[in-house]
């Protein structure tokens, strides 16, 4: 009986009659009239034949692998050694959730150092991916594999995009042993789980500020592992992170402005009533597909989405912009706003480096250690600065506008929390008053509080 | 890819069947109106002529369909950056001197164009112009009429459906050959059997729509039930990508007809596509005669050394085990035509692949089969079947020793 990996999957070959054998996951396949398994329960595969006792010949993995070279020695502070040990613990499987700026790759690069086995990094932007392969270039001094933005190399440490993985997976699921996942986040609702159901990768590392909840953290658990480890922002701040204020400056809409919003809003609540009216627990996905239904349904999405645009960078926040920027001359500032067009404006108006998809691998990579070197004094993005990217020099942050909630909050004050002797970073955001931002902000600041509470 | 909330505009969904709005003639004239209006905002900001494209135009046209052509028409045309510096240049130059300089915008901009060796005007319309939403618009491409853009639209609508495919069934009448060989390169599970003969009016509609006749026996097609390995444990539409390239392979057969179940909603609620010669789809370039250069090389040989053989590119498939094989050439004699040979080239193979396509020619009882296979791939002696007639090859098929064994 031969074991095989097919395409993302495991198959077995001239086996005997399992029905009646519990092996977990395995199914008959009668397309192929073969027994299959999806490949992340390659190892309960392997233990379940192995305790029947049934002659197998595992040709999951490709043979001839290249040797590993030896990691640099990678230096850890107290609480990355607790969770690579929590992570040990849990047999090598877990998901470990530390604050933006602690030090999640540095937790990452020593779980490949120790294990020494052949890994599969993912990552979720571009961006993030030279980050990742610039990192781990200090501490290892093989080859690293790359797979995304344009490149495909595959070695012993690869680093890939989600969207890669998800492609290329099917054909590289046996090639590896460990599984890394930053921004785990991401995980867990379907969208791209089936890149990590497609590795036989038996050690796995989630790693995350913001883990989901309910069902998406049930999935991940069953893709990654459990929560093995975790501390909130509270924990750090201060000693392994900096401190910050948060200040929350409301502005208002001028007159046009008002009369725009009020007449856009009025459409768009008449909708929201009616819908209501009808489904009391409906979801926005319901809404939104049952307005998509009628030609009045639409125009008030549309009068919703005119809304966002318009609350999002109104001219108050364009003169708060201006004024924040003038008194911060000398500090190290990151403006967040919520569309590429708001970026763009901010951009050309106070001459500041815009960071946005739109902008180049090298171009944007000029501009972080022009901003780390101080030739650029702030950057204006909208989502791309959002998670992962480095940026330790940043002292303030100008949110303008946001459209991803909670998490992206959270992600977003985490640029500045990573310390440097002295720093006590300002965070100012800016909510329309009278608007449903000011809702919205205010559930923003819940889930940050609960990010700042998390280990308690 | 196209977003799924235009495709779902210009789609109806009737009981379980998505309804597809194809452009037809019918839009022509509409569509003439768009590229028209195009050609007229050349040069312009392509930002502000794809939001007027979207704005009424001088023929009236459906407004779905018309969202979907413009979002095509922004895929098929191309921008350029018009700026009297490279803008990166100039995006580094300004902001540097802005972070560098205590001084008012202008003076900024003044000192950063000097730099340059331009004026501030130039320099700030140069900051973004390499960027889409600020980049100018170039000239329609040579080929595209009204017609090539409606045909472009409708396949693209077809693929935006098919990335939601959990799975596909295709009958399929001639050049069937390439589209099994395009699902098992994707690693997607293929089970083939011998259809019936297609009804005269798919016939008529296949020969109606200008396609080449028929170099099979019309009454011989093939069945493929096509899945992805995954498919067996969950819903899913990882497939969704390599089972939309099977499109531009089914649009090279003689006749077909596709029946996609495609998912419709968040909510996984499925409907069935069903995509048939005739439709008004982009038939892309042709498909190579050949899969490999092994095999363009070993007919030009064989044809050249063997006149008295018949090479047959694309013979009859081969039943065995319930499932069809389809042999790469068969070998008939001119003179003799009991003399009959399957010729099979194994050039990339594993050792199950290999094992599973002797299990098949075994049962299938063949016994004038001859198997080149390529020996820089370490096939043992023992992973052979002692009665295959067996041609070892280098890069390419010695004739003179096929010749021999036949």
């Amino acid at each position: 009986m031969k074991l095989l990996f097919d395409h993302g999957t495991l198959v077995l070959t001239e086996a005997p009659d399992l029905s009646r054998k519990a092996i977990p996951g395995l199914l008959w396949d009668p397309r192929v009239e073969l027994y299959r398994a999806p490949a992340y329960r390659y190892a309960e595969v392997v233990e379940a034949l192995r305790l029947l006792r049934l002659p197998l010949t595992d040709e999951v993995e490709p043979s001839g692998a290249a040797a590993a070279d030896q990691w640099r020695s990678v230096e850890l502070r107290p609480y990355q050694q607790a969770a690579i040990l929590a992570w040990q613990l849990a047999e090598k499987r877990g998901l470990v959730v530390l604050p933006t700026g602690s030090g999640k790759t540095r937790v990452a690069a020593a779980v490949m150092a120790l294990t020494r086995a052949r890994t599969l990094c993912l990552v979720p932007t571009r961006a993030l991916l030279n980050q990742w392969l610039t990192e781990l270039s200090r501490l290892y001094p093989g080859a690293i594999g790359c797979l995304g933005d344009g490149r495909q190399d595959i070695q012993r440490v690869t680093v890939a995009t989600f969207e890669s993985a998800f492609r290329w997976m099917p054909r590289l699921g046996n090639r590896f042993e460990l599984l890394v996942v930053d921004e785990a986040h991401h995980f867990g609702c379907g969208v791209r789980d089936e890149a990590l159901e497609m590795c036989v990768a038996s050690h796995r590392l989630g790693l995350s500020a913001t883990p989901p909840n309910g069902p998406a953290l049930a999935r991940l658990e069953e893709l990654l592992g459990p929560v093995v480890y975790q501390l909130g922002v509270g924990d750090l701040a201060g000693t392994w992170l900096a401190d910050f204020d948060l200040v929350v400056l409301r502005v208002a809409l001028d007159r046009d402005e008002r009369a725009r919003y009020d007449a856009d809003h009025r459409i768009f609540s008449a909708l929201n009533r009616d819908f209501r009216s009808m489904h009391p627990t409906g979801t926005w996905q319901e809404l939104v597909a049952a307005a998509s239904q009628t030609a009045d349904g639409r125009a008030a999405l549309r009068a919703w989405q005119r809304n966002r645009q318009l609350v999002g960078f109104t001219r108050a926040k364009a003169a708060a912009v201006k004024a924040l920027l003038a008194r911060h001359r000398d500090a190290k500032v990151l403006v967040f706003t919520a569309d590429n067009a708001a970026a763009y404006a901010i951009a050309r108006e106070h001459l500041i480096m815009p960071i946005t998809c739109e902008i180049g691998r090298q171009e944007r990579e000029r501009a972080l250690t022009g901003f780390r070197e101080g030739t650029l004094r702030a950057l204006v993005s909208a989502r791309v600065l959002n998670e992962g990217l480095d940026v330790p020099e940043a002292g303030v942050a100008i949110i303008v506008g946001g459209t991803q909630g909670e998490r992206e909050h959270v992600q977003r004050i985490g640029r500045l929390l990573r310390p440097s002797p002295g720093k006590r970073a300002v965070v100012y955001e800016l909510v329309t008053l009278a608007t449903s931002e000011g809702r919205r902000a205010t559930e923003r600041r819940r889930g940050l509080a609960a990010a700042h509470a998390r280990s308690a | 890819m196209l977003p799924h909330t235009l495709a779902r505009l210009s789609t109806q969904l009737g009981g379980n069947q998505l309804v597809l709005h194809y452009l037809t003639e019918k839009d022509h004239a509409w569509l003439r109106a768009l590229t028209d209006e195009y050609e007229r905002g050349v040069g312009s900001k392509r930002s502000a002529l794809f939001a007027r494209l979207k704005e009424p135009l001088t023929t009236p046209a459906p407004k779905a369909k018309q969202r979907w052509a413009v979002e095509v028409l922004q895929r098929l045309t191309d921008a350029r950056a018009k700026a009297a510096v490279p803008p990166r240049e100039a995006r580094w130059a300004t902001f540097t001197a802005a972070a560098n300089f205590a001084a008012p915008r202008g003076e900024v901009l003044k000192n950063a164009s000097l730099l340059l060796g331009t004026d501030a005007e130039s320099l700030e319309a140069a900051l973004f112009a390499d960027l889409r939403s600020e980049s100018t618009t170039c000239a329609l491409p040579a080929a595209l009429s009204p017609e090539k853009l409606a045909l472009d639209a409708n396949l693209r609508l077809v693929n935006s459906w098919m990335q939601r495919a959990r799975g596909v069934r295709i009958t399929a009448w001639g050049n069937t050959r390439a589209l099994v060989r395009q699902a098992r390169l994707h690693g997607l599970i293929c089970n083939i059997r011998r259809a019936g003969p297609p009804d005269t009016a798919s016939a008529e509609a296949a020969i109606a729509c200008g396609l080449d006749p028929l170099t099979e026996s019309p009454t011989e097609g093939v069945e493929l039930q096509i899945s992805g390995p995954l498919a067996l444990f969950r819903h899913t539409v990882i497939y969704g990508r390599a089972l939309s390239a099977l499109i531009p392979r089914a649009l090279w057969c003689h006749r077909f007809e596709l029946r996609a179940e495609c998912e419709t909603s968040s909510a996984a609620a499925v409907a069935t596509l069903t995509v048939r010669s005739g439709d008004p789809l982009r038939v892309g370039r042709e498909l190579a005669p050949y899969d490999s250069q092994v095999e363009a090389r070993f007919a030009k040989d064989f044809r050249k050394a063997a006149p008295d053989w018949h090479l047959v590119r694309e013979p009859r498939p081969v039943e065995s085990l319930g499932s069809l094989i389809f042999p790469d050439f068969e070998l008939v004699h001119r003179r003799d035509g009991a003399r009959r040979w399957l010729l099979e080239i194994v050039g990339f193979w594993t050792p199950k692949y290999l094992e599973e396509k002797l299990r098949k020619l075994r049962a299938a009882r063949l016994e004038n089969v001859l198997l080149c296979i390529d020996q820089e791939r370490g096939c043992s002696e023992a992973e052979l079947p002692k009665d295959a007639k067996i041609i070892r090859y280098k890069r390419r098929i010695d004739v003179q020793a096929v010749l021999a064994l036949v």
